[in-house]
């Protein structure tokens, strides 16, 4: 590292673009550097930083895992810091109320007012259609406006770009391999003005293959819709599968390699039709 | 054949104390978003897969967790889109559980005190949830109760200097929605470790950037910034610092602290600079 260099670009006015690239990749060599400057700058950052990854720290304590192995950076911050060991006791005292279950139980209901729940929250509503309605030999159809994209990579499958009003979730996937709990994807489809939703998960992946789930719910009881047939084509509608929803409300397709298929939902005289594309993208 | 009438004499045992503890809880806390069968379910579920690893269970512990999870996925801005019964009846509960925990911390609060400071824990779980920033689901409860916490704060500090009493707010939006939440189970949204390490080296590129900015920005306090520079970046003594700006030893204390405002001064590297650390401490 030449300093003087360094310091007779950061006193120029105007850098050429070969001296910046040359400044920046000089600086990106001084990480510990720049780190250091920025804890001794914003040392109310660091313990921002600390305290969004306090309730992590502390959940992980309370169920007997090794939170300062898991977050070493958090425990030697908590050493030096007394306002964030004065977040973490305190937080500790809660979760450890919490998780012993002595949390008193009051006759009385606080009165709260949740109306802003409702101020931005999409309603099934007021949310855009996500469905465009055809007629299909006499029958009523519902088709998903965007084809929904899966990729397949080697421990697990995710979704892919999606438009806006949809929105994916990490979650970990019920199917477990080798007792670990496998990362998968969650993708909720409110239903156009009928008592339906309907959740698409898709997680492990098995020889270039992913599983693909739907649960299907009737959203005014809040309960799962079981006997439902769901329908899996080939991209030219060749059927594939055909399931009726378990007790859970639950289908799962299992094995599905790269390819173009329509999944469909039946719910009495109206078919719900989700054309999807799974690709293969090793990482 | 013994072991066999042993093992499933214990494991008769476990399901019965599962569900005696889920329905103790449900019932306790008039939870709805799912039912007591239903939670003890889920926890035997995780029991199964914790016994193989030999991991300690605390049957307690492990219902509420999975109750908390429930909670998370009901509190989610998507669900108001599939079922806002449940969203609003997850928040209810959330709410009553923050305002019963004020109970236990802070006994000689007034009632709308706790109210108060639920209510504004409640919003702020809310925005929080908007924008992802629940890192763990599993960690929800203690996320709440860092919001309770600050608003307990907030309120004593508020007391401290004088001001006036809180003052209780609308009517409880309820609902008799009951039923199941379906199939979401221990998310981890912890970054694989390659993922994290590329988002670190673009927040220090970020960082390096606006450092040049920086000096940009102040044409006429470059020796300033590049004292504070090179304390601070560089470890170098008053002394050497001294030298190479050839600035009088006597005033490089001020010089380097006038540079060291100006770096503050920069909101965008501040905000930088904490995703760093968060990313770091992660």
């Amino acid at each position: 590292m030449d300093l003087n260099q360094i310091m007779e670009y950061l006193n120029k006015d105007k850098l050429s673009i070969e001296e910046e690239q040359w400044l920046v990749a000089q600086l990106r060599t001084q990480e510990a550097g720049v780190s250091r400057l920025g804890t001794t700058l914003f040392p109310e950052r660091l313990c921002q930083a600390c305290e969004s990854l306090l309730p992590d720290f502390v959940h992980l304590e309370v169920s007997g895992g090794d939170a300062p192995a898991r977050y070493p950076l958090v425990a030697e911050h908590l050493e030096q810091c007394a306002n964030c060991t004065a977040v973490y006791t305190d937080l500790t005292e809660m979760v450890t109320l919490a998780y012993a279950d002595d949390v008193p139980v009051q006759a009385h209901s606080p009165q709260l007012d949740l109306s802003f729940l409702t101020k931005s929250s999409l309603s099934p509503e007021t949310a855009p259609s996500i469905w465009q309605h055809l007629s299909q030999a006499g029958q009523q159809v519902h088709q998903l406006f965007t084809q929904i994209r899966v990729q397949i990579a080697q421990e697990a499958a995710s979704f892919g770009q999606l438009p806006q009003p949809l929105q994916p979730a990490w979650i970990a996937t019920p199917t477990r391999r080798d007792n670990e709990p496998k990362q998968g994807q969650v993708l909720p489809l409110p239903s156009d003005g009928h008592d339906l939703s309907f959740h698409l998960i898709v997680g492990p992946v098995a020889g270039k293959q992913a599983t693909l789930s739907i649960e299907v719910k009737r959203v005014s009881a809040n309960q799962p819709l079981s006997r439902l047939r769901i329908t899996m084509k080939d991209d030219e509608r060749h059927l594939l599968a055909s399931e009726l929803t378990d007790d859970v409300g639950r289908v799962t397709f299992p094995r599905l390699a790269a390819g173009h298929y329509f999944l469909e939902i039946k719910y009495q005289d109206r078919i719900w039709e989700l054309p999807m594309n799974f690709t293969w993208q090793p990482e | 054949m013994t072991t066999f009438l042993k093992e499933r004499q214990m494991s008769e045992n476990l399901i019965h104390q599962c569900h005696q503890i889920a329905e103790h809880l449900v019932g306790k806390h008039d939870w709805r978003l799912c039912t007591a069968e239903r939670l003890a379910t889920s926890v035997l579920d995780r029991i199964q897969v914790m016994e193989q690893t030999g991991e300690k269970i605390n049957i307690t512990q492990l219902t509420l967790n999975e109750y908390v999870l429930r909670q998370y996925a009901a509190c989610q801005p998507q669900q108001a889109q599939i079922n806002m019964a449940e969203h609003n009846r997850a928040y209810e509960e959330l709410g009553r559980y923050l305002y019963n925990m004020l109970f236990k911390l802070r006994p000689d609060w007034s009632e709308p005190e706790k109210e108060d400071a639920t209510q504004m824990a409640l919003v702020q779980i809310y925005q929080a949830l908007q924008e992802n920033k629940v890192r763990e689901p599993g960690a929800f409860w203690a996320f709440a109760f860092n919001k309770l916490r600050g608003e307990i704060k907030r309120l004593e500090r508020q007391r401290e200097m004088g001001g006036q009493a809180p003052i209780s707010i609308g009517p409880t939006t309820d609902s008799d929605e009951t039923g199941m939440l379906p199939f979401i189970n221990l998310p981890d949204e912890t970054l694989p470790f390659m993922e994290q390490e590329i988002m670190r080296q673009q927040l220090c590129d970020d960082i390096i950037h606006q450092i040049l900015r920086t000096f940009q920005l102040h044409p006429r306090a470059k020796q300033q910034l590049m004292a504070a520079f090179l304390k601070y970046a560089f470890d170098c003594s008053n002394a050497e610092i001294a030298e190479r700006l050839e600035i009088p030893a006597s005033s490089i204390a001020s010089v380097i602290a006038r540079g060291r405002k100006k770096f503050q001064a920069n909101e965008t590297l501040a905000n930088l600079w904490e995703q760093l650390f968060e990313l770091e401490l992660s």
